[in-house]
């Protein structure tokens, strides 16, 4: 199992934003969290992330606990993400952008990068050779020299995928990754996901286009008001009784 | 002799609390520390001056004018340094760094104005002394703490109880909100810039009262110690304001007291160091308030 | 050529290289998004601590300055460390009251002097003229006399300084540390989950800033063979920042220029001395509305390289090649 979530519960003075969250990612699995706006979904990812503190319970991540862990262990430990609304560096060129990516899988201190030295001129070569790769993965290798505030919406959410990628993680967290796109568009998503699971990465994917997560998604957690209201394969979730509510509210008697 | 320096304490600190009240408005609804509120606090006491000395016009009146002083000047700052940058998008540092340029500006208008000489009030109301219960209290210190202690209950008063009040609290809150309910923030975020520049203006004259003394660059030093203040109570939190205003005057006040007295304006700084390390989020702040966004 | 060798104008030389430092110095803090108040205060540091060491305790000057910077940096320590997990602000009040603070003990501690500051500091031109004539030259070289060798000396090794930092930052800019301060500079959040230690970068950007500071001031103590706590008021910091704020702070050269347009001001606006600080505020009022990132920027370069090498960007040739092909 790469992500036990345990009885997770965040609480923001009176307000429960997640109450006993309770799933699991396994190896390879593509994991679709989704539920109507304000559900808790992007909590979830902050809680697991580093960025926030659960208020109880437990996250597991290899059998290593990520309680209180500061984000950018957690991603030094394998987990990556991406955001809602797309947080790439605006005024750094898309390459650049990848390349802070990799930032914690490269060496190079102040002093090696200042004299260049051999082994410092030799990992910049291979971390610029793996981003290069990175951004024709996604799809936007002939943009590398673009500054990443230029990209169309399109190429930059894939751009924010791509330096995900380049921390090398096991566990990638896509939040709304087809959020403003068109039906083509999320086309190439899917197929770039499914490239993505390939490599053996396992995925958490916040989404409302269902179309794309009844496709791709090995399994879905539902969430509304911060609990936990269904879990199960797409199918059995589709015409679960308290999602369906939950969507569309309950029927007129 | 212990309560003696309380009571100077407390009169001192209460100065800070209205300092620090100005800083907090302007934070809690632009979410930027005013680094020139020290000048408008001193220019409010120039002002003040003026208008007791030239105008023979009574204490009562200084004050008056210089919470109108500082209004304006407050006004003028929103409109030039402050508006033009919330249309475009800029960091959290742009309205730091402006800030920072009309502190510069006040200041070298106020020593081209008033001279770079120390001036006094005149010394009518410091001569009275009143003894209660063996304490010493001087008339000038009572006006003082009636007076700041009387315009942080009003404005407490204000804040929660008026409609005005918490549309300024509701904009602090979150200002997209507020918009969407139909408060009009820009008049709002104007309001409280004057709001807060009148705080500091009349803080001015309570202090040039208090010490006696003022100069042009006496702005900054207690514009720091209202920063000061600022951390202490928690970034944007009212209460803390007041009761760390309070907790600062005491502190300097025992400093002095107790020996370390030319590293009195010191105090504050150091406090400040120790509370990052400790506490930063200050006595009232909360938890969540810092860290890197 | 006598001209140029006025006494006079070389020292304004020194001040513009002197500056130039010091604007490096608030440009390394401000490559990670972060402002310092309190390069003055470093600067005051790093010139007292070498001052003293040369007046009383006869160090030479070339340890001398370098101790002063590493002085300022262990002040850098307290207050950065509690800081740099903090929101911005935090670290600017705190070096804001740092420089006021250091300014208040600067006055009362007996070995600085107190007001009346310290004199009669070694100079780094009598002593580099001393050198010149031990080397045989003392009749001087080409009608300039030992003196004149003496400064211009002086500022050949301030231009090597200063070059050397220059050289540091641009490779700075290119390397992995670099690139994770621009990443901190342009999104802290995002930097921080794409994994970088924000706060480990901010300090040493920091620590860096300090430094620098730090040597300026070394530097600028034994080419004026005095100080005082006045040098190092609060004006002095919002000066270095100005450096920053108009010459630009995205790029190296940005403080560079500053520097050079800010030291030269008072000596051309002869007449506006008195309007200084009040034309300095409505600089940075008017740059913060108008262009914030300063007079030279990362555009500007990328501009001028395009107009240089003439060759379209990849967008471009995209474009045409999309246009031709219609």
């Amino acid at each position: 199992m790469t992500l036990v979530v345990e009885q997770v519960t965040k609480q923001f003075g009176g307000l429960m934003a997640l109450t006993n969250i309770n799933f699991t990612v396994n190896s390879g699995e593509i994991v679709g969290v989704i539920g109507p706006n304000g559900a808790g979904k992007t909590t979830l990812f902050n809680l697991i992330t580093g960025v926030l503190e659960p208020s109880s319970g437990e996250i597991l991540y290899k059998n290593h606990s990520l309680v209180g862990l500061k984000p950018h262990k957690i991603t030094e430990l394998g987990i990556a993400r991406t955001f809602q609304n797309i947080r790439l560096f605006d005024h750094l060129t898309a390459l650049d952008n990848v390349l802070v990516g990799a930032h914690c899988r490269t060496q190079g201190g102040l002093w090696q990068g200042v004299w260049h030295t051999r082994a410092q001129q030799r990992e910049e070569r291979n971390t610029r050779e793996k981003a290069r790769e990175l951004l024709d993965l996604v799809g936007i290798g002939e943009e590398e020299s673009s500054l990443a505030a230029a990209l169309p919406y399109g190429k930059q959410r894939r751009l924010e995928i791509a330096r995900a990628l380049a921390s090398q993680p096991n566990l990638l967290l896509l939040d709304e990754p087809a959020a403003g796109m068109n039906e083509s568009e999320t086309d190439d998503l899917q197929v770039l996901i499914k490239k993505i699971q390939e490599r053996g990465v396992s995925i958490i994917l916040i989404e409302h286009d269902m179309g794309l997560v009844m496709n791709i998604c090995d399994k879905l957690v539902v969430l509304n008001f911060g609990k936990k209201i269904a879990e199960g394969v797409p199918q059995f979730v589709q015409d679960h009784p308290a999602v369906i509510e939950a969507y569309l509210g309950k029927e007129e008697e | 002799m212990f309560w003696q320096q309380m009571i100077n304490g407390i009169t001192l600190g209460s100065t800070y609390a209205l300092i620090a009240l100005g800083y907090t408005l302007v934070f809690g609804v632009l979410n930027i520390v005013n680094m020139a509120h020290g000048e408008i606090f001193m220019f409010g006491a120039f002002v003040g001056l003026i208008l007791a000395t030239k105008f023979n016009i009574g204490i009562f009146g200084a004050l008056l004018g210089a919470m109108v002083a500082g209004a304006g000047l407050g006004y003028i700052m929103e409109r030039l340094a402050l508006r033009p940058l919330r249309r475009r998008n800029v960091s959290e540092l742009a309205p730091l760094i402006s800030t920072i340029g009309v502190s510069i500006f006040l200041e070298s208008l106020a020593l081209r104005l008033f001279g770079p000489q120390a001036q006094s009030f005149p010394s009518v109301y410091s001569t009275q002394l009143f003894e209660i219960g063996g304490l010493k209290i001087s008339a000038v210190q009572i006006l003082i703490l009636a007076i700041s202690f009387g315009l942080m209950l009003v404005l407490r008063f204000w804040l929660s109880k008026t409609r005005l009040g918490k549309s300024i609290r509701a904009t602090a809150e979150n200002i997209e909100t507020a918009n969407l309910l139909g408060v009009d923030t820009q008049k709002i975020i104007v309001l409280t810039v004057m709001l807060a520049s009148a705080l500091g203006g009349g803080a001015g004259v309570l202090v040039g009262l208090a010490f006696n003394a003022i100069e042009p660059t006496m702005g900054i030093t207690m514009g720091f110690k209202g920063l000061a203040v600022l951390i202490l109570g928690g970034l944007g939190n009212i209460t803390g304001a007041m009761v760390g205003g309070l907790l600062l005057g005491v502190a300097e006040v025992l400093s002095v007291a107790y020996g370390v007295s030319s590293y009195r304006d010191a105090v504050a700084f150091g406090l400040i160091i120790v509370l990052l390390f400790i506490r930063p989020q200050g006595l009232f702040g909360s938890q969540e308030q810092q860290g890197g966004r | 050529m006598e001209f140029l060798l006025n006494p006079y104008y070389l020292q304004i030389i020194m001040f513009i290289i002197i500056n130039a430092i010091l604007g490096i110095s608030i440009y390394l803090t401000l490559a990670t998004g972060q402002l310092s108040l309190g390069n003055a205060g470093f600067m005051s540091i790093g010139a007292y601590v070498s001052a003293l060491l040369t007046l009383k305790v006869g160090v030479p000057l070339y340890v001398a300055v370098p101790l002063g910077g590493a002085a300022a940096c262990l002040m850098a320590a307290v207050i950065g460390i509690p800081t740099t997990r903090l929101r911005g602000i935090y670290l600017a009040i705190a070096t804001l009251g740092f420089g006021e603070v250091v300014r208040v003990i600067i006055l009362n501690l007996t070995i600085t002097n107190g007001a009346l500051g310290l004199s009669g500091i070694p100079s780094m031109s009598v002593m580099l003229s001393k050198g010149i004539t031990v080397i045989g030259l003392a009749a001087g070289i080409g009608g300039m006399s030992v003196r004149q060798l003496g400064n211009l000396s002086v500022i050949l090794i301030l231009a090597i300084i200063l070059g050397l930092l220059v050289f540091f930052a641009l490779r700075l800019s290119t390397s992995r540390v670099g690139r994770a301060f621009a990443a901190i500079k342009a999104d802290e959040h995002a930097a921080e989950v794409s994994g970088i230690d924000t706060r480990y970068y901010k300090l040493l950007a920091f620590f860096m800033g300090a430094f620098v500071a730090g040597i300026a001031g070394g530097l600028a103590a034994h080419i004026t063979f005095y100080i005082g706590p006045k040098d190092f008021a609060y004006h002095r910091a919002v000066e270095i920042l100005l450096f920053a704020v108009l010459g630009g702070s995205d790029v190296v050269w940005g403080p560079l220029l500053g520097s050079v347009i800010l030291t030269l001001l008072p000596e051309v606006l002869r007449f506006a001395t008195e309007y200084r600080e009040m034309i300095y505020g409505g600089i940075l009022v008017i740059m913060m509305a108008f262009r914030p990132q300063g007079i030279i920027s990362e555009d500007t370069l990328r501009f001028w390289q395009k107009k240089i090498t003439s060759k379209p960007t990849i967008s471009e040739q995209k474009e045409i090649s999309r246009r031709t092909t219609r």
